[in-house]
């Protein structure tokens, strides 16, 4: 801490125009500043511009070299309301790598653009600061902000949702902390904090507030004080026993109550137990029974798509559990965890009910030079960058490999370079110790070009949102350059040393997922295989002959209980070939089924070049004489290839045995399915009715044959099946 | 500013608040839930922990005043 700042820091009586003096001199002398030092300037600002003739000061410091001098400048800027000047200011610096003075920087930022009238700009650096915000301090100044935003204007946000949280503890002190760090991820959630220790009532009660508050997440936030163990149970078998019913129960109450996702905090082994380390040791043991417990939680969760198990434990334990408990909160406010570690949790929930919501990035674009090697490939050479052999070399090995374990769970890699092509390319094709290939490489792109511009073909290149891209850069100005261009892509800070680049990229729980299903883990290959058939499409003369040379294959059956989880997942992600965009929970989807008169098609594409597992999913309800289609979607891996005609097919031939006199569409835009505004026209069928926002209504008479091309091979179980119920399981279609 | 006055603003959400002759009984909005979340507040603004029985006896401003060691403040002219 500055001397300048001590002064601020102990008088108590306002600062004299000499104090001031003081200060002034301090800040011009000394560059280095801390968290503590610069909140304390900006809450004593109001008093320096009251006593002094602050401006021609502050206009001085804007000028200074010092970054603590520009901090006083845009302090006293703000304080005497000059917004404009306040935000040049502090545009004029920054402060990474270090987190805590970043994000201060842009919640003071996104304040003064706000009081400029510019929103959605603040809403911008304020989701940037939230992220960056480590401490409960940080985060409570983030509200402040988020507060005083939410009361000018309304907030633009990507997804919303209403979430219940429910436990043995008081929520009112957590609950803004959730939400603050749910903003920061552009989710916008409704929350309802249950009543001390009343989740068992709440859930299982008709009549509760929380039936009424109808959430689509429940929290089940229980701790381990929760489960009334002793310090040693004299049959452990039956303790765990017991308390795993206790708990499949409320989840039974709920999947026969809601229709909702659940997500289950499991339980933290306590730091403080009487019996030491034989608490571990001894199999009727507190922390043995916990830890038992936990693993038979994440068992009995297994065969429950609804349920989610945070992994508390785990969670608490990064953080240190010395830190997340705060027995004095506990006994003062049953509050758990400690202020300090709420954000922390807050963190690791909103990553989850962002997989939940299907918001969970998809791509990894990677600069190279000084990201997954040391040195600049164009200058240094292939003998000449860093590459294992020294420590700085072993620490881009690391990354590279916890890159390609991405990978290997279905995130997508992609390159984006400021480099010839050539070059980028021979530590790929050449260097021993590159763990990364090309053919790990979805999309390259070396060239001179700006990064956004290149970021926007990868998009296309991968037929995903930009909103799915998470771009991972060492140098500041081509982050902030992308993230001027395309505020949808996420931009992570990234530390100075490679060795923490792994670490950093961890932390920010882009790519948490819900379930993993065995087409995540063969995605990566599919693009691969798509490059693939992209190669035969360039020698292919016309695009019948470019689909007859595929050999497709393709699979219809309605829905079955093996790949509900798949189903559920492209329900709530596909955004472009979607004519309903109808995001469904899994229990939704169950019910729906079983809804009699109900019709259910997914598709399983398979071509010479590789499977693409489920891609296309078709939803149709029974209206009388008409079986309306309610959700029709094809996964973007598989657009082009006319499959949406066998999809149509089916159903077609379905509606005809059954009897109905007609098959009737829906087209509901959103900002990003404008592919298949025409798709019932061009499918025969004809305009009813059109809304003013929109949306379109769709019929086609079944007494005509229509002419659906064949473009595969088609096996339809759909059709003869008995819609009505979930299938266990399936007759197998493999030869 | 005064950053004491600055954290009851903040919780009870008003500002300009005038804090010192505030205690729990003359002062509505300061009930139980208020309370924690000034104490948290508190020890985080001055790195400081409050004991059990601190928390639960604080009953003024006066008494964060003494208990923080910050003395009277100093009229505001």
């Amino acid at each position: 801490m500055t001397p300048g700042m001590h002064r601020l820091e102990l008088s108590n009586s306002p600062p004299t125009r000499q104090d001031f003096a003081g200060i002034l001199d301090a800040f011009l002398r000394d560059p280095v500043t801390d968290l503590d030092a610069v909140i304390s300037i900006y809450e004593r600002s109001a008093e320096l511009i009251e006593t002094t003739d602050w401006q021609e000061a502050a206009h001085k410091l804007k000028r200074n070299e010092a970054i603590s001098a520009r901090w006083l400048a845009s302090a006293l800027f703000e304080a005497g309301s000059d917004f404009s000047a306040a935000s040049e200011v502090l545009n004029s610096f920054s402060c990474v790598p270090a987190r805590s003075l970043e994000a201060f920087r842009l919640i003071a930022l996104s304040r003064s653009v706000a009081k400029l009238g510019n929103i959605s700009g603040a809403v911008v650096l304020l989701r940037r600061a939230i992220r960056l915000s480590d401490s409960s301090r940080l985060l409570r100044a983030c509200k402040k902000v988020l507060t005083l935003l939410k009361r000018s204007a309304a907030i633009d946000y990507a997804r919303s949702a209403r979430v219940a949280i429910l436990g043995n503890a008081t929520f009112d002190f957590f609950i803004p902390v959730l939400e603050t760090v749910a903003f920061g991820s552009g989710i916008h959630l409704l929350l309802f904090g249950g009543a001390y220790d009343q989740h068992v009532q709440e859930v299982l009660s008709k009549n509760s507030s929380l039936h009424a508050f109808d959430p689509q997440i429940i929290i089940i936030a229980t701790d381990w004080r929760s489960l009334a163990l002793p310090e040693e149970s004299e049959n452990p078998r039956e303790a765990i026993n017991e308390r795993i019913k206790q708990i499949t129960g409320i989840w039974d109450g709920i999947a026969t109550q809601f229709r909702c996702h659940v997500i289950q905090h499991n339980f933290v082994i306590p730091e403080a137990t009487a019996y030491g380390g034989l608490s571990s040791a001894i199999p009727g043991g507190r922390a043995s029974i916990i830890r038992a417990l936990n693993s038979e939680l994440l068992q009995a969760a297994q065969s429950r798509p609804e349920i989610s198990i945070l992994d508390v434990e785990q969670i608490s334990s990064i953080i240190g559990k010395q830190t997340w408990d705060d027995d004095r909160l506990w006994i003062a406010a049953k509050q758990y965890p400690s202020a300090e570690a709420a954000g922390f949790l807050a963190k690791h929930q909103v990553a989850l009910i962002r997989a939940i919501l299907g918001m969970t990035s998809k791509c990894l674009v990677l600069d190279l030079d000084n990201v997954i090697w040391g040195g600049i490939i164009g200058e240094d050479g292939l003998d000449g960058i860093r590459l294992g052999g020294s420590p700085e070399g072993e620490a881009f090995v690391a990354f590279q490999r916890y890159l390609k374990a991405l990978r290997g769970r279905g995130i997508l890699l992609a390159v984006c370079s400021k480099n010839n092509e050539a070059d980028a390319k021979a530590p790929f094709e050449k260097h021993p110790e590159m763990v990364l290939r090309l053919q790990d490489i979805s999309a390259f792109i070396a060239n001179w070009a700006p990064k956004s511009d290149n970021l926007k073909v990868i998009s296309r290149q991968l037929n995903i949102g930009s909103d799915s891209l998470v771009f991972i850069d060492d140098n500041p100005v081509e982050r902030e350059e992308v993230r001027k261009a395309m505020p949808d892509v996420e931009v992570p800070e990234l530390p100075t040393d490679p060795a923490l680049y792994q670490q950093a990229l961890y932390r920010e729980l882009l790519f948490e997922t819900v379930s993993l299903t065995s087409e995540d883990k063969k995605r990566a290959q599919s693009y691969q295989d798509d490059l693939n058939r992209r190669g035969l499409r360039e020698s292919s003369e016309s695009l019948q002959e470019f689909l007859a040379g595929l050999q497709m294959r393709i699979e219809l059956k309605p829905f079955d209980a093996p790949n509900l989880p798949r189903i559920v997942q492209l329900l709530n992600k596909t955004n472009q070939f979607n004519l309903t965009t109808c995001r469904l929970t899994s229990e939704e989807v169950i019910a729906f089924v079983e809804s009699p008169g109900n019709y259910t098609q997914f598709m399983n594409l398979r071509d010479r070049f590789g499977e693409s597992g489920i891609t296309g999913i078709l939803m149709a309800s029974s209206h009388e004489e008409a079986l309306n289609i309610d959700v029709w979607l094809m996964s973007c891996r598989v657009l082009g290839r006319q499959a949406e005609h066998a999809m149509l097919a089916a159903v077609w031939r379905f509606a005809r045995h059954a009897g109905y006199r007609s098959l009737r569409g829906v087209y509901q835009p959103t900002a990003k399915n404008q592919q298949v505004a025409d798709l019932y026209d061009r499918m025969g069928f004809q305009l009813v009715s059109s809304g003013d926002d929109g949306r379109r209504h769709y019929q086609l008479a079944l007494d005509s044959d229509p002419d659906f091309p064949e473009v595969a091979e088609i096996c339809d179980l759909t059709s003869g099946a008995v819609q009505g119920e979930l299938a266990t399981c399936l007759p197998n279609l493999e030869e | 500013m005064d950053r004491l006055k600055t954290i009851f603003e903040d919780v009870f959400e008003r500002p300009d608040l005038e804090i010192e002759n505030l205690t729990r009984s003359n002062c509505p909005e300061w009930d139980s839930l208020a309370h924690v979340k000034l104490m948290i507040a508190i020890e985080e603004e001055f790195n400081s922990k409050f004991t059990i029985e601190q928390v639960s006896n604080i009953k003024s401003v006066e008494e964060l005043r003494t208990i923080l060691n910050l003395g009277p403040v100093a009229d505001p002219r």
